[in-house]
């Protein structure tokens, strides 16, 4: 153990926290008044790296600080016009339906870091330090850039005080994120007051990543690396509240501190992670969140694209001629497109799976995470136990099983967006834990070396063809279940009670227990699919894991639709073809599922399905189906 | 029947329910007023397992069911309606009604989850259930229109109906009659009599006095969260402290 140097990780601890407040605040600050989480608030967090960054190519020769000096003008400046671009938009459009502005902006970040990818290359730009020097103080060692960071941090809170506390337009944002319609009634200009809000937490966004960016590398994806943390933030102050991300932030700045003072840097996340937990166990709705929202939940918006369906004939001419062409393609098509085929029906399965998530009214960002379980759990009971894969394939899923009920059991009392970020964070760190325990789990470069399943009937799968066909068949098997579920009492129990909690609860329904049961479900199928994965690839590795691939499977539930078991396939058929499309132009394909994410929340909200059954109803019956979208309950969802 | 002592609910610094005791008795309508503000429907959120209280127990039949989440509450046989119309509202009256009668479940979970023949059996003979109670509500009709195309004030009996297609044995209604017209109220009212008729108890909050006096066995009177008067309509239309904070207020 070494000496613990107790004024380091003070500084450590100031430090830390100014730049987990500056960052956070701004998401809670958006919260507060439009009641949507902005997933892009990483993004704009990179946009100020980057924009010290162009500022510093731009102007060789001028003096570093003058040029850090003018970023932290320029940055929030230039973010902050861009957070009002994206408010009016996609949040002002969205306003009435909170989960579709969050999804929005969910393919929002992606289509900024694609945009920037292609701007600026994939490779992390390193910066000089901006402000060199340091002094010693009773030991610890404090750098000029730490100190301004510090500085910062203290003004733009003050500022932020005063603005809030003092004059009108803060009293007018104040009022807004209380009661959105009284503060209407008081004669409130609610988009003035959205845009601002929007202007003022983007660009504190863009602050920290200015004065971030000499301390840790500019590239596309630091924003992505960096929004987990404001998320942990936000859950344990409470979604919205602004004192309770300043409690947090420096709560996560002393734990940080130490932690990392100490020497254990490199299990940050996952200790995080098990705090927020712990945290969101007692105080379901973080350490100063609001009381939960009044229990006479507003009436439920009828769903206008409920009624129509498509007739009998034709559905089972569409799935038999769907199943047909998945049955031909490996006997017609080459050896490269029955690969892509085989991780088709893997995505099948974890976008099956993750609608029937989807249907309890949680969105999950750990599916992938779940994925990667069954592939670790696959990897290790047959390097380690010898298992056959026809045993582990079932115990796969119930370990993913397992870990999902673990994590449910502080999340699940939490709502909509509650669930998602922690889920968020709890994946993070479960891909962290591969990676940092390379005892068990082989560190970053996995385990390789794995054997495909052992021959059953004769036949060996070391033939892709013949795999095909394993993944076919369990994909049809883990399909008719999930099919089964999806129309079982259980399951439209899952789907009313999401539509109404607490009716549900008044006459007998167990809630907690449904959600639970969704999720777990669901992330069996995810464990299964992490089996078949891992025997495919013959290695699991956590490069493997990604947001992106989570990213996808959201993308394609989003993209197809959730209302019905179909709406998902149809989604990843499109997204599949979209990739396969752009074979050569890998980095567009981020930006396409993209910009396609937030064109179908802001105009086909009922997915590809949706608007696929509304068309044929016209077809067949000749009869105009309702155009017009009434935006869901946001109060009864967030 | 139900039986609350000395229940306790604070917001912050408001106490919406002070120390309130009272008993519900088997077979009897027993009505809550009281002005608004007065911690009814507090009481209600108590009762449920809404809300946990402060201090103070709520007992069911003799068992302690003080902290039970609302779902275990319902299974005892409690039901509650909530004060705004709610209900399932994408699902048709019938459906609805099927969903309600989860306490009436007795097949295994594994045959809901796989939709095996026993439990559609069960889902079927719960339709018909839903049918006879939608008759009584005057709703046969309407068993196949969904519930969000319904006007408001039949929102409202739906409410009701919901709440007893949950096998209740105590019926815990929160201003039924608010929102339906008085054709509506008198014959929700004529419902309600004949539901108590059958054995089963009801407990109303309900601002409509004409209709409270003329149902109600017994009346409790709250405001400011205490417990200010208890008895019969009789009793309780003579009270002078119930005059002086509810009925004084309504004949200015």
């Amino acid at each position: 153990m070494p000496d613990i140097n107790v004024m380091q990780i003070l500084i450590n601890f100031l430090s830390l926290s100014a730049f987990y407040g500056l960052f956070a605040v701004g998401l809670a600050l958006v919260f507060g008044v439009m009641k949507v989480v902005n997933f892009a608030h990483g993004e704009f967090f990179m946009m100020g790296g980057y924009a010290l960054w162009l500022l510093l190519a731009l102007m060789p020769g001028v003096p570093l600080w003058l040029v850090f000096a003018g970023a932290l003008v320029i940055g929030p400046l230039v973010v902050a016009v861009m957070g009002i671009v994206v408010e009016k938009a996609i949040f002002e459009p969205t306003s009435r339906d909170a989960f579709g502005g969050f999804i929005a902006s969910l393919g929002l970040s992606y289509v900024l870091q694609a945009l920037v990818v292609m701007a600026f290359g994939v490779v992390s730009k390193s910066l000089p330090v901006m402000i060199p020097g340091q002094i010693q103080i009773l030991g610890g060692t404090l750098t000029w850039q730490r100190l301004v960071v510090i500085l910062c941090g203290v003004v733009m809170m003050a500022a932020l005080w005063y603005f809030l506390a003092r004059t009108r337009a803060g009293r007018a944002v104040r009022a807004a994120s209380q009661d959105r319609n009284a503060a209407l009634l008081q004669g409130i200009n609610l988009r003035r007051v959205r845009m601002m809000t929007m202007a003022i937490g983007v660009a504190m966004a863009g602050l920290s990543g200015v004065l971030m960016a000499s301390v840790i590398n500019v590239s596309p994806y630091m924003g992505l690396e960096a929004i987990w943390k404001a998320f942990i933030v936000v859950i344990v102050g409470g979604l919205g509240s602004i004192p309770g991300a300043i409690v947090a932030a420096m709560l996560f700045g002393l734990i940080d501190s130490i932690v990392t003072t100490i020497g254990y840097g490199q299990y940050v996340i996952i200790i995080d992670t098990v705090i927020m937990l712990g945290v969101l166990t007692f105080f379901p709705r973080g350490l100063l969140g609001r009381e939960a929202p009044p229990l006479d939940q507003g009436q439920v918006q009828r769903d206008q694209f409920m009624d129509g369906r498509v007739c009998v004939g034709l559905r089972l001419a569409l799935v038999t001629g769907f199943v047909a062409a998945l049955v031909a393609l490996p006997l017609m098509a080459s050896q490269y497109y029955t690969g892509i085929g085989i991780l088709f029906l893997i995505n099948l399965i974890l976008v099956i799976s993750y609608r029937t998530i989807t249907t309890m009214g949680g969105w999950s960002f750990a599916h992938i995470t779940m994925l990667a379980i069954g592939g670790y759990t696959t990897a290790l009971l047959q390097t380690r136990l010898g298992l056959s894969f026809w045993a582990i394939l079932p115990l796969s899923g119930i370990v993913a099983m397992g870990v999902a009920l673990l994590i449910a059991f502080p999340v699940m009392g939490t709502r909509q967006f509650y669930f998602f970020l922690s889920t968020f964070a709890a994946g993070e760190a479960i891909r962290q834990c591969f990676i940092q325990f390379r005892g068990t789990f082989g560190g970053i470069e996995g385990i390789p070396f794995l054997s495909p399943p052992e021959d059953l009937f004769g036949l060996s799968f070391y033939d892709p063809v013949n795999y095909y066909f394993l993944a076919l068949a369990v994909c049809i098997v883990s399909g008719a279940l999930l099919w089964v579920f999806d129309r079982s009492r259980t399951g439209r129990t899952i789907k009313a009670m999401s539509e109404n909690e607490n009716l549900s609860a008044a006459v007998g329904i167990n809630g907690l227990a449904l959600k639970m049961l969704a999720f777990c479900v669901g992330s069996f199928f995810a464990g299964c699919a992490g089996s078949l994965f891992a025997a495919y690839n013959g290695f699991v590795a956590p490069t493997d894991f990604t947001a992106q691939f989570m990213f996808k499977i959201i993308a394609a539930v989003i993209i197809g639709g959730t209302r019905t078991f179909w709406g998902p396939v149809i989604g990843l058929v499109v997204l599949t073809v979209i990739e396969e499309a752009l074979t050569g132009a890998n980095q567009l394909v981020p930006l396409f599922w993209g910009l396609i994410i937030i064109f179908t929340v802001l105009f086909i909200p009922s997915g590809l399905e949706g608007l696929g059954r509304r068309i044929l109803r016209r077809l067949t019956a000749g009869k105009p189906a309702p155009a017009t979208y009434q935006g869901g309950n946001d109060a009864s969802r967030a | 029947m139900l039986r609350v002592h000395e229940l306790t609910r604070r917001f912050g610094r408001l106490t919406a329910l002070d120390a309130v005791s009272f008993e519900v008795a088997e077979a009897t309508i027993h009505g809550l007023i009281g002005p608004n503000g007065s911690g009814k429907t507090t009481f209600f959120n108590l009762a449920t397992g809404f809300l946990a209280p402060n201090g103070g127990r709520v007992f069911w039949e003799g068992g302690d069911i003080t902290g039970l989440p609302p779902h275990a509450i319902s299974r005892l046989g409690i039901a509650r309606t909530f004060q705004n119309t709610s209900n399932f509202a994408n699902l048709t009256l019938r459906e609805n009604l099927v969903m309600a009668a989860r306490n009436r479940v007795r097949t295994g979970a594994l045959a809901r989850m796989l939709h095996l023949r026993p439990a559609r059996d069960e889902e079927a003979e719960h339709g018909r259930i839903a049918e006879a109670i939608l008759e009584r509500f005057g709703m046969a009709g309407l068993a196949d229109t969904v519930a969000a195309d319904l006007p408001g004030g039949t929102q409202k009996i739906l409410g009701v109906a919901i709440a007893l297609a949950t096998a209740p044995r105590l019926l815990m209604l929160d201003e039924p009659l608010a929102g339906l017209n008085p054709a509506e109220k008198v014959q929700l009212m004529e419902i309600l009599r004949g539901i108590r008729e059958e054995g089963l108890t009801l407990l109303l909050i309900e601002h409509d006095m004409k209709a409270i006096m003329q149902a109600c066995d017994r009346i409790t009177v709250l405001s400011y969260g205490t417990l200010l008067a208890e008895g019969t309509p009789a009793e309780i239309s003579r009270d002078p402290a119930t005059i002086k904070a509810y009925l004084g207020t309504e004949a200015a």
